[in-house]
């Protein structure tokens, strides 16, 4: 219960963070805006010379653009800006009050900071699954709704494994500041479906940087392409990447406090 | 130097306990070049750092203990093992009951550390919003949270500076705000890294009296490392002086100025219109600290002190004249150039792999 | 200008040695030039499927991505993120005070970004090139004016990209306007596709921007595909264009500076 109100504090206290800054919010939108909309443009001039790309139709396409929004949304919201608090904290050794905290020092590294108006991506990537869903068969059953949730948590979780398992490298090679990147570069990727790479590349996007799982395997889940089988595989690998990620973070700590040394 | 262990108190328990204390890291050898440099892509190499070189000491409840060293001395290194933030190369460690490293949920509600130089509030928020963030993690008691933060409110005079953005704060105003954070969970052990660091002085005496305060109604224990001795003075009654690593001397601060310092100050005021400051003439009775105006200190031994007050008294037109145990500050600097003549300087030793 | 030429020695060492300081987060930004055009290439190969489109097969389009991935390295400029980033922490200040204009110390950090990150690149483009069994009409005097039209490319880039930076003298929203100087980049700047997929307005907007003559023109000419007279014709655009960028940049920076110390930053 205490770890539910301390991340309804954390969210008050983001959002006051956030109104410090509050005028850039139209400019942060614009930007959002030209991004899906140069998505949109290239999808045009690729479909304009093709039917399909590796089997999914432009609607599809699109839906799975907006999942895209919808993950790298949620991850400028609360994932990255608390990855890369914690790389700081390394760096300027501010750390310390984190680890003096009576708290699970992974889960509060993990929602110190919470970037709502990215929430806007969210939104925007939502607008654009639903227009594309109408255009596909007027809707979603609730099922495949439900599952594309499951294993869209599923693949969020495992996203946040990787990227606080990279950021616990942190612990021993403090100068790298952008390590980050490798993660924003794999996740481009996921910006069409990881079907048109070729095979060994579809492969390391599935295991390596799952970012197939994170936006290709939801959005089948929300075309009703997904069956239950893939949906155990994702909640399995889920759990599995987290427990892993958190195991290393306390290796990370210990080495921080000079256990090894 | 150091005085034996352990210190008597009253109830003669102890709250920490430090038994031959070590920390040693491994840090790369820095060469210079852009030669170098390509090489140290490909191999490295290490030099191992003393920092604390085995220390032992015990507090008891409610003591106020000063670390007093020059930087690099190990002060801060031993202030980290003892909050947990550092697991030591080597000895035994114990803060009320616990294995600091271990940072237990119940050891860490008990202690709080304030560092100097680096902060714990938010920038952008007023400082009572980031009080509201530590309330919820130490899960203090809505009453109990209240009337801590009055009395603290009271005692810093926060009352204006809750409101406003921290980062509008002045520097010591940011650190009344910091130690109200560190303080609202009621800590029994506070641990304090140079406190007054770049505070100006009214502030420092401010920061300084409340610490004593805090100390005398509550009854918690404080560790304390300054760079300014007045800190030391002001509130310490216990100092415990760390140089490169080792502990040269534990004990009370009046006691250190005569083990440690054994000589006296002799302050003289010259008759008016005497000419006799000149530096060349006082060499005869001791060394001179200063010289110029009409007023006159030297540094005698504090044996020979009687007798050298006598032959100034007889042989020149004197003012006044006043026979004073050094500054402390002067008492320090001369620990520490003794500590250097002592140690080797810090543990180089061969380069590994 | 004898003066300031003179400068470029020490401008450069100093650069240079900033930047091997950063020599792992450099790499880790460049492999930001893998990605976009890897993506692309990966789109337009499935989207071609064993057949061609507009005549292109896979092979052409692992030629036309992979020469554009290079050259766009090698026409990289980055000021526009950079300088915003100088204005606000007011670290723009101490360099106006200089008896040498900032732009110099950009080019300087521009050249010796792309020397350290050429000694990793070129193996893993060779490495890339060889994988990927690219097509292309390449013969020698092609090659011999690819170095001119890559240089004035380069040139126009830096401008131009300089240029939009100095927009920061106005405005703390520079990320917006980025992302538009971006987005037009994609489209008229063949980023997304060759050229000859676009459709016609794009096509014939392209020559009204000055992207077109910082990448894919010498793209066009490295493989082949322009006839003499072509290439003539886009290399009195490319310094169409860098005339132009000039011109823009001596004016913003006049208003600029103008500007800036009215604001007393």
């Amino acid at each position: 219960m205490r770890a539910v109100r301390l991340f309804l504090v954390t969210l008050r206290i983001s959002l006051q963070n956030e109104m410090a800054y509050r005028t850039d919010w139209f400019a942060r939108l614009a930007q959002s805006l030209v991004g899906i909309g140069t998505t949109l443009g290239a999808f045009g001039i690729v479909f304009s010379h093709t039917d399909s790309l590796a089997g999914w139709t432009l609607d599809e396409s699109v839906a799975l653009l907006g999942v895209f929004y919808i993950v790298t949304g949620l991850i400028h919201t609360i994932c990255a800006p608390n990855m890369s608090l914690i790389m700081r904290d390394v760096r300027d050794g501010t750390l310390d009050f984190l680890l003096l905290k009576p708290v699970n020092s992974q889960y509060y590294a993990s929602i110190r900071r919470i970037v709502l108006f990215r929430m806007t991506d969210v939104a925007l990537g939502l607008i654009v699954v639903s227009v594309a869903l109408r255009r596909l068969a007027g809707g979603i059953g609730a099922v495949d709704a439900i599952l594309f949730l499951v294993v869209l948590t599923c693949g969020m979780i495992v996203l946040y494994s990787i990227w606080l398992a990279l950021v616990t490298t942190t612990f021993w090679f403090v100068k790298i500041v952008n390590i980050e990147e490798i993660l924003w570069q794999a996740l481009e990727a996921g910006r069409y479906p990881i079907d048109i790479y070729p095979r060994w590349l579809q492969y390391g996007l599935s295991y390596l940087i799952p970012i197939g799982l994170v936006i290709t395997v939801p959005s089948r889940g929300l075309l009703g392409q997904l069956d239950l089988r893939g949906v155990l595989a994702a909640v399995a690998l889920a759990a599995g990447t987290f427990a892993a990620a958190s195991a290393f973070w306390r290796l990370g700590l210990r080495r921080y406090s000079g256990a090894s040394a | 130097m150091a005085r034996p262990q352990p210190i008597s108190t009253g109830s003669g328990e102890t709250q920490i306990v430090v038994r031959g204390l070590r920390k040693q890291y491994r840090v790369p050898r820095k060469r210079a070049g852009l030669l170098a440099s390509v090489g140290s892509l490909f191999w490295r190499q290490h030099k191992i750092v003393r920092a604390v070189d085995g220390i032992d000491f015990t507090v008891a409840p409610g003591e106020v203990v000063g670390f007093l060293g020059p930087n690099g001395a190990g002060k801060t290194t031993t202030l980290k093992v003892l909050s947990g933030l550092l697991y030591p190369t080597s000895g035994e460690v114990s803060v009320l009951g616990h294995t600091p490293w271990r940072r237990q949920r119940a050891f860490l509600r008990s202690i709080a550390l304030v560092m100097g130089q680096r902060s714990q509030l938010q920038w952008d928020i007023p400082a009572i919003d980031s009080f509201t963030l530590c309330r919820t993690i130490y899960d203090v008691p809505e009453r109990q949270y209240r009337e801590t933060l009055d009395e603290l409110v009271d005692l810093l005079d926060l009352r204006d500076l809750l409101t406003k953005p921290v980062r509008q704060l002045s520097l010591g105003e940011r650190m009344k705000c910091e130690l109200a954070a560190s303080l609202l969970h009621r800590p029994s052990v506070l641990f304090l890294d140079e406190p007054t660091l770049g505070v100006d002085v009214t502030m420092q005496g401010r920061i300084r009296r409340f610490i004593a305060e805090h100390n005398a109604r509550t009854g918690a224990t404080v560790l304390l490392t300054s760079h300014y001795m007045a800190d030391v003075v002001a509130l310490c009654d216990r100092i415990i002086v760390i140089h490169h690593g080792h502990l040269l001397y534990d004990g009370g601060l009046a006691a250190m100025t005569a083990q440690l310092a054994p000589f006296k100050t002799i302050r003289v005021d010259l008759e008016p219109g005497t000419v006799a400051d000149s530096p060349d003439l006082w060499h005869a009775y001791g060394d001179v600290v200063d010289a110029q105006n009409g007023k006159v200190s030297i540094r005698v031994p504090k044996a020979a002190a009687a007798g050298i007050v006598a032959r100034i008294l007889s042989d020149l037109p004197i003012a006044d004249l006043t026979v004073e145990d050094p500054p402390i500050e002067e008492v320090i600097d001369l620990v520490f150039q003794n500590g250097d003549r002592a140690d080797p300087p810090p543990g180089v030793e061969a380069p590994q792999d | 200008m004898p003066h300031t030429l003179r400068a470029y020695p020490s401008l450069f060492r100093v650069a240079w040695t900033t930047m091997f300081q950063y020599r792992a987060e450099m790499l880790i930004w460049a492999a930001w030039g893998f990605v976009h055009p890897l993506v692309a290439l990966a789109v337009w190969s499935a989207a071609a499927h064993g057949r061609t489109i507009v005549g292109l097969g896979r092979a052409d389009f692992a030629a036309y991505f992979l020469t554009l991935m290079i050259f766009s390295h090698l026409t990289m400029s980055w000021d526009a993120f950079e300088f915003s980033y100088l204005v606000q922490s007011g670290r723009l200040s101490p360099k106006l005070l200089r008896p040498i204009h900032p732009i110099h110390e950009a080019i300087a950090y521009n050249i010796a970004y792309k020397l350290i990150t050429l000694l990793l690149l070129v193996p893993v483009w060779l490495l890339i090139l060889w994988a990927l069994h690219p097509n292309a009409a390449t013969r020698a005097w092609h090659l011999a004016a690819v170095v001119p039209v890559l240089l004035l490319g380069a040139a126009v880039r830096f401008l131009w990209n300089y240029c939009i930076a100095l927009v920061a003298f106005w405005t703390t929203k520079v990320d917006a306007i980025n992302s538009l100087y971006w987005s037009f980049d994609q489209f008229l700047g063949g980023r997304l596709a060759p050229m000859a997929l676009m459709p016609a307005f794009v096509q014939t907007a392209a020559w009204f921007a000055p992207f077109r003559s910082m990448v894919v023109f010498p793209v066009e000419v490295a493989l082949g595909q322009l006839n003499g007279r072509q290439i003539l014709e886009g290399l009195a655009m490319q310094l169409v264009w860098l005339v132009l960028g000039y011109g823009l940049f001596r004016l913003l920076w006049r208003l600029g500076i103008r500007q800036y110390s009215a604001v007393g930053a």
